[in-house]
């Protein structure tokens, strides 16, 4: 019933664009665009649904800026949840509470997203949704002694039959060190589980962390067809602690800023300088001296 | 210097005087020029430096080259007044004027150019408020700055009484001109104190001025000295801008006083002894320079360093190779060999040969900035040559920009050539024992 | 539409700056002040300079877009200090280079850089005549002992606590030392009016963009500091074909082209990274791997796309 409704009224939808495109196209020829809906789930509470719209140019993938997306808990999509602009990515992110995300689960236990850009001038509209089931991860940190630090960890997947959650046996799971700009890869790229749903891996000792040592620790299946992003975080002291970071800005020196001159430097230039004007000065103050005797005397 | 009488006559063959037909057309043939480069720099502030013919390769070019030229150009003033004066060397007492001169017109435009190459000369404010003291560019402003100031009162003080002079003597002057000399006279009366004052001042200034000018030339060097590039990465360069500074001033110096001396009939003070000693004077100093020459392109040219190989080849036999061997050859050599010989030391010849010096001089100072810029260690040249991208070649823009700012300092001496003496009145008649008493007033004396 | 996409940077800036993120906040306490007085419940959501979503009210948005000064204040304040507890490093794998020049195309768009200059090059090397030809990319180096900040007569470049040399080009006199100065001829200079580009209308200037352009001042290469800001790679790593581009904090030891992460020691340790011209001191902070065993023979036809180095201004 419902995927007939949907049918329709896509077909009408469809009609209707072809009819408003045709009154259009004489005037402006409108962008083609697509969207693409990804779901990541933190563990720590939150979750994303991330939309980037974007449109084919040539070879290359040009984002859709200043477009709005709406983002619906139907597929008719009429029931709105939020709309909001990309940014100049083409891109944005709407934020789930444990709550507001349970609004997108259906008896069956799975999550569905719906996604549209909105109406505008520049693009045609373009939908997608999204389909996921509940995963978790969870990870333990074990330090057996001085030197071997052991992470394990454990992957659990909603079973929609039993409705429970159930290991999730031979997935591959990421695990890293959070970076600047990247995940700093720990053990292999992708650790696969074992029947219990879990990885094991000895965690080196080497790597540096901020000052008090401290490293965090993600691990992640990402992008998964039946369960999305999921992604464990934390963060201990695994790490070795960065004693001195390097600051070019800390002492006086040739490259530091005007405030940061070298000492001989100011001194040396400033005597310099203080000694020869203060001479001229005193020139400056004969000529005086001469004005004044010479005007006294006429 | 035979037999100047009295202080009336000294005055009369010396005081400043009315230009004729040719003085007022150089006058304004000189205003016609600067206010050309005004138009060209009118329109490089509203277009940028895009109408110059720098690039992101060669990013400094005769702005630059020219602004050297002038700082060295300026250095004679310390050289004569300072340098001849402690050595007393009294034979250059007519010159401390004319040496004096040259100096304040060109430093003046040397920190006016220096502003002509700024990208932003609106923010000129900035080097006050934000400057840094590490930046040799600062270094530069700070010391210009300061031998301007000390090229100023070195002209100014020994003036005070020929100023005086002038203006008790001079009866047949605009009201102007008289109230001028008035006023900057400072009511100089010639009294002991005056002259105590006068003296001290000027001695004290002389000494100074020899480490500021010695100051202002090395600090300019090190604008290039203090950069990673083939070419200015030299050590010699403090003393081998020194010494080119002194003999371009010297040669300087020497076409002024023949200009004096042939259009004012001034024989008598400006004889032939004393273009003979200034000959044997810029021989020496092209010695000199010759040596740092040398010095200076000998070591690099044998070994051959990679990052100054196509430099020393592109001077010595490639595109700079003509203007190399050009400057060497009309501005040093022949100069020399012609002032080897007593004939070559007579007004004409060295008149002659002081202009090719400066010349030279101005060439020599392109051959300083420019072709360095052509050989950068990036893009490396693997080809021997140069890079398409790298060209240069200045544009009627800077031409006339350039040539206004060296006609802005001719113009500069010639009217302090209209209104001053150009030699030294009182010290000559120190130097020759007249009587200076007729400008003391009678007021005054009844004092005594 | 296109200009949506500096006024949504913008907006993420103050999103930054209102949300206290940086530490220039202490110049803006009106906006600060602003989040404490009634709020008009409307929220937007913002990435924060420490890559977190946080939430802002619209109204102390608005109070903090009328203080454009401020703004302007706060944003130089943040592009002199640089990015808290970094120090950013780039190798370049001279192996993989094939002179694509994506990287030179998508710093040149995204920068809004004029054809007659480039803030990236690809070089055509050769050391010596019996020695193998080579690509070799090279962006700013951002030295440790930078010529062209110990040379700058007014502070206009600087040297930033995570390593970044960077210019402000409201600040910038033109005196183009640091170009003299610059031994890899990184610096480019804005040899006349900007180009005009109505993306940039109203944008306010910021440092770590170098954008809007000013006349009459020098622009080099900056790393890209606004997509750092954000933990991302700088355009020309995300544009590479060939992963040449590894950018990451040397603090952390981590390199990353966008799909390989290294730790950077191992990296240069087991490829023999260098960085060019070790032998004038100014401790560049990039590192080249040199072109062993590449994948794809040097081919000299391949010089296409950098004729725009040849241009001129004019």
């Amino acid at each position: 019933m419902r995927t007939m409704k949907n049918i329709f009224s896509k077909l009408m939808l469809v009609a209707v664009s072809v009819l408003i495109a045709g009154n259009i196209a004489t005037a402006q020829e409108k962008i083609a665009p697509k969207l693409r809906l990804s779901y990541i789930k933190h563990m720590s509470g939150t979750s994303e649904i991330k939309a980037r719209a974007y449109s084919k140019k040539g070879k290359e993938f040009e984002p859709c800026m200043g477009v709005t997306i709406g983002f619906y808990k139907d597929a008719d999509e009429e029931q709105l949840y939020k709309k909001q602009d990309v940014d100049h990515m083409g891109e944005t992110t709407v934020l789930l509470s444990e709550q507001d995300a349970s609004a997108f689960r259906d008896s069956t236990g799975q999550y569905h997203f719906y996604a549209k850009i909105e109406k505008n001038t520049k693009y045609k509209s373009a939908e997608a949704d999204l389909a996921v089931m509940s995963a978790t991860i969870d990870a333990e940190f074990k330090q057996e002694n001085d030197s071997t630090k052991v992470l394990k960890a454990t992957l659990m997947v909603y079973d929609a039959a039993s409705k429970k959650m159930i290991p999730g046996a031979s997935m591959p799971l990421k695990c890293g060190v959070k970076r600047a700009l990247c995940l700093l890869p720990v053990g292999k790229e992708l650790n696969n589980t074992n029947d219990q749903g879990q990885i094991e891996l000895s965690f080196p000792n080497d790597i540096p962390g901020d000052k008090d040592g401290n490293l965090t620790i993600v691990v992640k299946l990402e992008e998964d067809d039946n369960y999305g992003t999921v992604m464990f975080e934390k963060t201990v002291k695994w790490g070795v602690p960065l004693l001195h970071p390097d600051n070019p800005l800390a002492s006086r020196s040739l490259i530091g800023s005007r405030n940061n001159a070298p000492w001989f430097m100011v001194v040396v230039i400033s005597s310099i300088l203080i000694a020869i004007w203060g001479y001229l000065c005193y020139i400056v103050f004969g000529l005086y001296k001469i004005s004044k005797s010479g005007h006294a005397g006429s | 210097m035979n037999t100047i009488t009295s202080i009336n006559e000294l005055t009369k063959d010396l005081q400043p005087r009315k230009f004729g037909l040719r003085g007022q057309l150089w006058t304004t043939l000189l205003v016609l020029i600067v206010l050309n480069g005004f138009v060209s720099y009118y329109f490089q502030l509203k277009n940028g430096l895009s109408v110059t013919d720098m690039s992101n390769y060669v990013s400094w070019g005769i702005y630059i080259s020219n602004f050297v030229f002038f700082v060295a150009i300026s250095l004679v003033g310390s050289l004569i007044s300072a340098i001849l004066k402690l050595s007393n060397a009294k034979w250059s007492i007519p010159l401390t004027r004319i040496a004096e001169i040259i100096a304040v017109a060109n430093i003046m435009f040397a920190g006016l150019i220096i502003i002509v190459d700024m990208g932003r000369p609106d923010r000129i404010l900035n080097l006050f408020m934000y400057g840094r003291i590490q930046s040799p560019i600062v270094w530069d402003v700070l010391v210009v700055m300061t031998y301007l100031a000390i090229s100023i009162l070195l002209l100014y003080i020994p003036l005070l009484p020929d100023l005086a002079l002038l203006r008790d003597k001079m009866k047949d002057i605009p009201k102007w001109q008289h109230q001028l000399y008035k006023i900057l006279s400072l009511g100089w009366t010639g009294t002991e104190a005056q002259y105590k004052i006068l003296h001290k001042s000027v001695n004290g200034l002389a000494i100074v001025i020899i480490p500021v000018a010695l100051g202002i030339h090395t600090v300019t060097s090190w604008l290039f000295a203090s950069t990673l590039r083939g070419g200015w990465n030299s050590t010699n360069f403090g003393p081998y801008f020194v010494a080119g500074a002194f003999v371009v001033g010297a040669a300087a110096v020497i076409s002024l006083m023949y200009i004096a001396r042939r259009y004012y009939k001034l024989e008598r003070y400006l004889n032939e002894d004393i273009f003979d000693k200034m000959g044997k004077l810029l021989v020496m100093l092209s010695l000199v320079y010759t040596y740092f020459t040398i010095n200076e392109y000998l070591t690099p040219a044998f070994k051959m360093m990679e990052g100054e190989r196509s430099l020393i080849q592109d001077l010595f036999i490639g595109g700079f190779a003509p203007m190399f061997w050009g400057v060497q050859i009309f501005g040093v050599i022949i100069p020399v060999f012609v002032m080897l010989f007593r004939k070559g030391r007579k007004p004409l010849p060295l008149f002659i040969v002081a202009n090719m010096v400066i010349v030279g001089a101005w060439f020599k100072r392109y051959l300083i900035v420019i072709p360095t810029l052509f050989h950068p260690y990036l893009p490396a040249i693997k080809q021997n040559g140069v890079p398409s991208a790298i060209h240069y070649f200045p544009t009627w823009h800077e031409w006339s920009i350039t040539i206004a700012s060296l006609a802005g300092s001719m113009l500069i001496i010639t009217i302090l050539f209209r209104y001053l003496p150009f030699i030294s009145m009182w010290e000559i008649a120190e130097e020759q024992h007249i009587e200076l008493d007729p400008i003391i007033p009678a007021v005054e004396k009844s004092k005594n | 539409m296109e200009s949506d996409k500096f006024s949504r940077k913008n907006f993420l800036k103050l999103g930054a700056i209102a949300t206290g993120g940086i530490a220039a906040l202490n110049s803006i306490p009106f906006v600060l002040n602003a989040q404490d007085g009634p709020v008009c419940g409307e929220t937007v959501t913002l990435l924060s300079s420490d890559g977190k979503l946080v939430h802002v009210d619209k109204k102390s948005l608005k109070l903090a877009s009328m203080l454009r000064a401020e703004e302007t204040n706060a944003l130089k304040i943040r592009a002199r200090k640089g990015i808290e507890g970094r120090k950013w490093v780039a190798v370049i794998d001279l192996a993989r280079c094939k002179h694509a020049m994506a990287c030179q195309k998508s710093c040149n768009k995204n920068h809004y850089i004029p054809g007659d200059r480039q803030w990236l090059n690809v070089y055509e090397m050769q050391d010596s005549k019996e020695t193998a030809p080579y690509w070799m990319p090279k962006t700013c180096f951002h030295c440790d002992r930078p010529p062209c900040v110990a040379v700058c007569p007014v502070d206009a470049t600087f040297k930033r606590e995570d390593g970044i040399v960077l210019i402000d080009n409201e600040r910038c006199i033109g005196c183009r030392f640091c170009m003299a100065a610059c031994p890899y001829s990184t610096r480019v200079f804005n040899w006349g009016e900007p180009e005009y580009h109505k993306e940039l209308d109203g944008v306010v200037y910021d440092p770590e963009q170098g954008l809007p352009r000013k006349k009459g001042t020098v622009e080099k290469c900056d790393f890209c500091p606004d997509m750092l800001r954000e933990g991302k790679l700088p355009h020309c790593a995300e544009a590479c074909p060939n992963g040449v581009y590894f950018f990451g904090d040397l603090n952390e030891d981590t390199v990353t082209n966008g799909s390989e992460t290294f730790r950077f020691s191992q990296l240069i340790k087991d490829r023999a990274g260098y960085r060019y011209m070790e032998e004038i001191g100014t401790e560049p902070n990039v590192y080249y791997l040199p072109p062993v065993n590449r994948l794809v023979p040097f081919d000299e036809t391949d010089k296409h796309l950098d004729e725009t180095d040849n241009m001129h201004h004019h």
